[in-house]
Formats: C-alpha cells, sequence, structure tokens
C-alpha cells in the first residue's frame, strides 16, 4: 500500500512537468525563424499591444455607458413605475458580471503581453514560444468576454423593443 | 554640521525622502497590479495619433430614471441605446486569435 501511494505521488508529481511540454512543443524550424525574425515579431507585438489598449478603452468606455447611462436608468424606472423587471434586472446582473470579468481578463491578458515582449526570443525561442501560446489563451478569453457582453446588449434590446411595442397597442 | 537644528534638519530631510521613496513605490506597485498601466495612453508610446482622437459630444445622453413610462420615452431608449450599440459593432473583431496567430508573425506551421 506503502509503495502503490508512494508510486502514485510521484506520478500526479510529475504531470505537471510532462503536460505542458507535450502541449507547447516547438519544431527546429520555428525557433530558427523566431530567432532570425526576433525583432519584427517584437514590433509586431508592440504594434498589437497599442492596438488592444485602444479597443479596451473604446469598448469598456461604451460598456460603462451602456450600463451607467441606460440599462441601470431604465431598470429603475420600470421599478418605479411598478411594472415587473424580472429578466432585465437579470440581464443588467449578467451584463455587470461580464465587464467585470473583461476587466479583470484584459489585465492578465496584457500582463502576459508585456512579459512575452520582454522576452529576448534570440536567445531563448522556445520560452518565448511557450509563453506566445499563453498569451493566445487569455486573449481568447477576453475575446470571450466581448462575445459575451456584445450578445447581452443585444438581448436587452431585443426585450426592450418588445415591451415598446406592447405600449403601442 | 556641528550643531544640533543642523543635524535635525538633515535627519528630517533623510527622512522626507525615504518616505516619499515609500509612499512611491506602493503607488507604483498598486499601479501595476491593479491593472491600471494597460489602460494608461498617457505613457511613451501609447500618446493616441491625430487620427485616432474622437471628438466626444457635448453632452452625453443619459436616459432619465425618473417619470412615467410611455411609448415615447421607450422609442428614445430604444433609438439612442442602438447608437451606443452600433458604435460597439462597429469595431471588428476585437481581441481575434488572428493578430497572434503563427502565420501573422511569421512563425511557420510545425
Amino acid at each position: 500500500m506503502k509503495k502503490f501511494l508512494l508510486g502514485f505521488s510521484s506520478f500526479l508529481l510529475a504531470l505537471p512537468i510532462v503536460l505542458p511540454l507535450q502541449t507547447y512543443a516547438i519544431s527546429e524550424s520555428q525557433k530558427s525563424v523566431i530567432s532570425r525574425y526576433c525583432g519584427t515579431i517584437k514590433q509586431s507585438l508592440k504594434t498589437l499591444q497599442r492596438t488592444d489598449i485602444n479597443s479596451r478603452v473604446k469598448l469598456g468606455s461604451k460598456y460603462e455607458t451602456a450600463l451607467t447611462k441606460f440599462i441601470t436608468p431604465l431598470n429603475l424606472r420600470i421599478v418605479k413605475n411598478n411594472l415587473s423587471v424580472s429578466k432585465l434586472a437579470e440581464l443588467q446582473t449578467t451584463f455587470a458580471n461580464y465587464k467585470t470579468n473583461f476587466a479583470s481578463d484584459f489585465t492578465t491578458y496584457s500582463k502576459l503581453l508585456e512579459e512575452l515582449i520582454g522576452i529576448d526570443c534570440q536567445e531563448d525561442p522556445t520560452t518565448f514560444y511557450l509563453k506566445l501560446s499563453e498569451t493566445r489563451e487569455a486573449r481568447e478569453n477576453v475575446n470571450k468576454d466581448v462575445n459575451k457582453l456584445n450578445e447581452t446588449l443585444h438581448e436587452y434590446q431585443k426585450i426592450v423593443t418588445k415591451m415598446g411595442k406592447e405600449y403601442e397597442k | 554640521m556641528k550643531s544640533k537644528g543642523g543635524r535635525n534638519l538633515i535627519i528630517l530631510g533623510i527622512g522626507a525622502i525615504i518616505i516619499a521613496c515609500i509612499t512611491t513605490s506602493v503607488s507604483l506597485l498598486i499601479y501595476h497590479d491593479s491593472g491600471d498601466i494597460y489602460l494608461d495612453r498617457s505613457r511613451p508610446g501609447f500618446l493616441p495619433e491625430k487620427e485616432e482622437i474622437e471628438e466626444e459630444p457635448q453632452e452625453e445622453y443619459a436616459f432619465p430614471d425618473d417619470g412615467t413610462l410611455n411609448k415615447e420615452n421607450i422609442n428614445e431608449f430604444i433609438e439612442n441605446f442602438q447608437e451606443v450599440i452600433d458604435s460597439i459593432d462597429k469595431i471588428e473583431d476585437p481581441f481575434s486569435s488572428k493578430p497572434l496567430s503563427d502565420s501573422n508573425l511569421g512563425i511557420p506551421a510545425e
């Protein structure tokens, strides 16, 4: 029993070392290209960093406007008029949560991108590529957050439009 | 300095510098860890270009949270809310996977 436990715990400890290498294996040709064109790759990443900040600030400001100047006041007004607001209130909470996730995921992604740009890809293309894979995943999370936020806004708009048609009857 | 007053002045000066260094370090740590540094467009190299600067409208519309609800004010909401949604949808595929893909960075496939 002791031997089994020892063997199993050794296997569990070895997993974190083995798995990442299998997931992010890099070929010699990739290493060579990354090393040779390190400067150009880094310049693309710096341009992307700048574009991303621009997008983040624009989107963040629009989402903030949507929440504070539209969704919240409309929901409040509906409540003050003694009308049912359950679905709209649910969407407001969902939107606020997605907005928080967006801010947090963007910070994680930006940190990784900055660390990626800081790696000397000419000397260490393997570490660079590993970090690039991590950064890609983080960017995908931000993209998912944006899609969820936009879907929620469209859903909110649909429900309010339907409500507006009720008033036209 | 031989006088007590002069020595105290030096201690005060050094103490003030140390406190300033500590508070500045703490501020920078918070600035970095909170993620605000990644939103700061006043950093060198991140200043917006002339063409990137959009003129913000003088008064931004806000739906009032008081008053009755009728066809007119709901339509007013829908119209203005649609403008916000349209401005968000105009931003093409934000944070897509393409910019960091191997092909875009010139890295060959395995």
